[in-house]
């Protein structure tokens, strides 16, 4: 905050308490607080240097707090995983830890002891103290990792049991069943949300080696460091930690791999699961997150996750909670609007009626009020310095530009952008990306109770799907 | 698993050495707590404020003692209730606060959280907006409940039940935690019931009801205001009394007496859920709260038994014999009591039998092979580390001032307890054992539906817990 900012802000608090103070016993509440405009939001200085082996450092001095928050961002995730092979990506990050040339996985651990926090190959959070042993081991997991047949068996026992796991939630089969189709079940994004115990078993020693010497390189790495360091210290120990990394060429990730499915009209997939409760996914397609449509949409989204809360929770009592808004993957993919919530199995029907008018009246008969374009500003826009609070967050939104590769002034922009959405413009990313003639619909729940009151609503027509997507015929 | 959040000891530690250098011995720490202004105001309001104006945000958290451990034998479930009533807006509000908040540039992870012991708002907010939230809480503060009618309760209930339904009743598992505090402790205690139970009583009460159990306790007297971030605390000050100053003290209710308790002997429960896809073992002890001397030995016996790699059971049943793919032990530090549990989820065709053994080995060597002092250090490395990143955030500082006010008349008690953590002994965690992990626990069998012959030595007798809400669901062939 600048010094004539605080000066002013004080001068209108203080005018405004010596008119009111001495009537503290009996304030007059009924009218909301005279407040100073807006702060100006700035995104902290970001430095970049890059060393001669290609790998690429940004820097963001943040000395609130004597902590640092290190996050090692490579050129490859789990959408590089090949067919049948997924949950390979999270099978070899996790055997990067499990030892190095020089140290065991015992060693390391007690090393993080001494650091004071768990380091992995792709970043930690320590102290100012500890940093640079922190720095120093990540570095020895990512360029001389021992990938023997012990650490890659350990992980892939821990991945088959993390898949078991997260296939438990009941929200685990709407959502993947929503993705595959929209985007398709071949689509590596798509694959790569849920590895099977079948796709990790199939893993093998040889296509770990492989994946990290065609992956795994200082020209596709950015380092990110946040918090308590100097952009000189930074530079000169990411120089002294990765300066003698082996240059080599390393696959570059592919862009074009993520597929779409061509928009059909409005349709409801069903999936039988018993219970009470039942899950619903509604959304389309949207435009990459570099297109300028961006703002315009993310725009829709909030106002649709604003009438969602008023008219599903506050209204109508369906739901405790639910979220709408986009899902961004990296540019040029294409992102999605995503709506979910769980509501009772008697009332999808009822839920759906409702969503889905509200969606509609967003482009047409109820387009976005200036009240609700300004809370959403307020919010989009008011809500950043609150993401960027600490070094975690701060280092976190640093990463989403690098892996979303979004220019680095992107949140200094934001604020700009949002403010520039005229409503019309709602109205059309509206009618464009959330086209309620275009819609996939999923929900999961009891098929006895659900599906007859669904085909009596006459919403969109209904197919019954198992677990895996498959069309089930009646 | 319980969903309370263990409060870590929080610190703020100031690195000695001022520059970075790669391979120094470990640094000096001191512990350096944060800086705060106390402003007690006449009416028994107690407000906290940490100023920090490296950026225009402010959070603010009010905290009112209230919780689930207030709620009456009957009428169970009523200080959560009493939360999302008090979320609906106030005399000159009309809308709920979590979507007044949000319009003005609010956010918060959720808008509020009753917890056993504690109901909690907060936000964090662009620092301009600071007065107009002070002006929105005190108005609820000033007239609790005022827009209640009718309407609104019925459709709170329902939001109620769906966030039960949603959370608790559909998740796998998700009555394990209220179902093992009910056998832990005995009926009438204060903790028997947790904060979000079965709808019976909800839907017998009363907006009348409501009012006269909750209102109470929503007054200046029973709440602190925690605060940090973007303001002048001598500003804060003048606000605060401003828009808090004129609200009435009054008398709250008696607190019902929480001790903790000791279960006579082992008790052996199963709960099955057809959502489930694999089993866990879950072993509790009834231990101290969050006041008793013991608790930073049990937060030290917890990270000594599954700290990555080194830790007992997690070394033995993850690395070595390969029975578990996660161990977790955590010590859940209520206001006046506690839990104490290890969690095991067992690797696919692993007998939670031969896990349980293991785990009883483990903890009976405890006495002739004590807790080490590197096992202590390691604690206290990792304690350090997080000591700090908790603090990052200002919702973080403003949360940890109101807790420490609020349980202990101490808001920097944190950093005290990070100083005796140091001290800590073998002896002392020996001491601790001793005293709270006795033969009176509770072992859950946790299966999937219908696979009783995963259960954890199945000859000794068992009481099967589950209710028909996790097996409602058919199971599928």
């Amino acid at each position: 905050m600048s010094e004539r900012r605080v000066l002013a802000a004080r001068a209108i608090v203080a005018l405004f308490l010596s008119a009111t103070t001495a009537s503290a016993q009996n304030i007059d509440r009924s009218k909301r607080p005279a407040i100073a405009p807006p702060p100006s939001f700035k995104f902290p200085k970001i430095e970049t240097h890059t060393l001669a082996n290609g790998l690429r450092l940004v820097v963001v001095e943040d000395h609130t707090v004597p902590l640092i928050a290190a996050r090692i961002v490579l050129g490859v995730d789990s959408t590089a995983d090949p067919p049948g092979k997924e949950g390979l990506y999270a099978v070899t990050l996790g055997a990067l830890r499990e030892g190095t040339s020089s140290m065991s996985s015992e060693q390391l651990a007690e090393a993080f002891a001494d650091v004071g926090a768990t380091v992995t190959p792709t970043g930690f959070t320590a102290t100012t103290a500890a940093f640079a042993r922190g720095l120093t081991l990540a570095g020895a997991m990512l360029m001389h990792p021992r990938l023997d047949q012990t650490a890659v068996d350990r992980r892939k026992s821990a991945q088959a049991a993390l898949s078991r796991r997260m296939a438990q939630p009941p929200s685990a089969l709407p959502r993947h069943l929503f993705y595959a189709e929209l985007y398709g079940a071949a689509d590596p994004y798509v694959r790569s949300l849920v590895p099977t115990e079948m796709s990790v078993a199939a893993v093998t020693l040889d296509d770990v080696r492989r994946f990290y010497e065609q992956h795994v390189a200082p020209s596709t790495t950015t380092v990110v460091l946040v918090g308590d360091v100097t952009d000189r210290v930074a530079l000169a120990e990411v120089a002294r930690v990765f300066g003698s990394w082996q240059t080599r060429a390393a696959m570059p990730s592919s862009d074009s791999t993520s597929s779409m499915l061509a928009p059909r009209p409005t349709t409801i997939y069903l999936a039988d699961v018993p219970g009470t409760q039942a899950y619903l996914y509604i959304g389309d397609a949207g435009p990459s997150r570099t297109s300028p449509d961006a703002y315009a949409v993310e725009t829709a989204a909030a106002i649709s996750g604003i009438r969602m809360q008023q008219s599903l929770r506050e209204k109508r009592s369906f739901m405790y909670s639910g979220n709408a808004g986009m899902v961004w993957r990296r540019a040029p993919w294409a992102s999605a609007y995503v709506g979910s919530t769980s509501v009772n199995a008697a009332k999808v029907d009822s839920a759906l009626v409702e969503w889905l008018s509200l969606l509609r009246g967003l482009r047409a008969d109820r387009a976005a009020t200036p009240q609700e374009l300004d809370a959403v500003r307020r919010n989009r826009v008011g809500a950043l310095p609150a993401r960027i609070d600490g070094a975690d967050s701060l280092a976190a939104r640093v990463v989403e530009m690098v892996r979303d590769r979004l220019p680095l002034d992107y949140f200094d922009q934001y604020a700009a952008r949002m403010a520039s959405v005229a409503p019309t413009d709602v109205a059309a990313a509206a009618s464009r990306y959330i086209d309620v003639d275009h819609l996939i619909i999923v929900v999961t729940g009891d098929r006895a109770t659900i599906e007859p009151a669904l085909r009596a609503a006459n919403i969109a027509p209904v197919v019954v799907v198992d677990p895996n997507g498959k069309p089930i015929d009646r | 698993m319980f969903s309370f959040v263990p409060r870590r000891a929080l610190v703020v530690v100031t690195l000695l050495a001022a520059s970075v250098r790669a391979g120094t011995a470990q640094p000096d720490l001191t512990t350096r707590p944060l800086v705060y202004t106390r402003i007690a105001l006449p009416n028994g309001l107690v407000a906290l404020v940490n100023e920090d104006r490296s950026s225009p945000l402010v959070a603010v958290d009010v905290w009112y003692h209230i919780g689930s451990k207030d709620d009456k034998p009957g009428r169970t479930g009523m200080a959560h209730l009493c939360e999302h009533l008090f979320n609906e807006g106030s005399p000159n509000l009309e809308q709920s606060q979590r979507a007044f908040y949000s319009s003005i540039g609010g956010t918060s992870p959720r808008p509020a959280n009753t917890t056993e012991d504690i109901t909690h708002f907060y936000i964090a907010i662009p620092s301009n907006q600071l007065e107009t939230v002070l002006w929105a809480e005190s108005d609820r503060m000033a007239a609790p409940f005022a827009r209640m009618d009718g309407q609104r309760f019925v459709a709170v209930r329902e939001v109620i039940r769906q966030e039960r339904e949603q959370n608790i009743e559909n998740v796998p598992f998700g009555v394990a935690r209220e179902l093992a505090v009910a056998e832990l402790f005995p009926a009438g205690h204060p903790y028997h019931v947790s904060q979000l139970p079965p709808m019976g009583d909800v839907y017998a009460a009363t907006i009348d009801d409501l009012k006269a159990t909750c209102g109470p306790y929503y007054v200046p007297n029973n709440a602190v205001l925690g605060i940090s971030g973007d303001v002048d605390p001598s500003v804060a000050r003048a606000l605060i009394e401003k828009y808090f100053g004129g609200i009435p003290r009054r008398t709250v209710p008696p607190r019902p007496n929480a001790s903790p308790v000791a279960l006579a002997a082992e008790k052996r429960v199963v709960l099955e859920d057809s959502r489930a896809n694999q089993p866990r073992l879950q072993i509790d002890w009834p231990v101290v709260g969050f006041a008793h001397p013991d608790r930073l030995a049990l937060r030290a016996l917890a990270s000594a038994l599954s700290i990555n790699r080194f830790g007992r059971l997690s070394k033995l049943l993850i690395d070595d014999r390969q029975l578990a793919s996660a161990v977790n032990v955590e010590y859940y530090d209520f206001e006046k009591a506690g839990v104490f549990e290890i969690l095991v989820l067992p690797r696919p065709g692993a007998s939670m039998t031969t896990i349980e053994t293991l785990v009883d080995s483990v903890m009976a060597a405890l006495p002739l092979s004590p807790v080490t002092t590197r096992e202590l250090a390691r604690f206290n490395n990792y304690n350090a580390t997080t000591a700090v990143a908790s603090l990052e955030t200002r919702f973080a500082r403003a949360d940890t001032l109101a807790h420490g006010e609020m349980f202990a008349g101490d808001p920097i008690i944190y950093a005290k307890q990070v100083a005796a953590a140091r001290a800590l002994t073998p002896a002392d965690v020996q001491r601790a054992i001793k005293r709270h992990l006795t033969a009176g626990r509770l072992v859950m069998s946790l299966v999937p539906a219908g696979k009783l012959d995963l259960i954890a030595k199945p000859g000794l007798p068992f009481t099967n817990v589950t209710p028909p809400s996790s097996v409602r669901a058919k199971v599928q062939p």
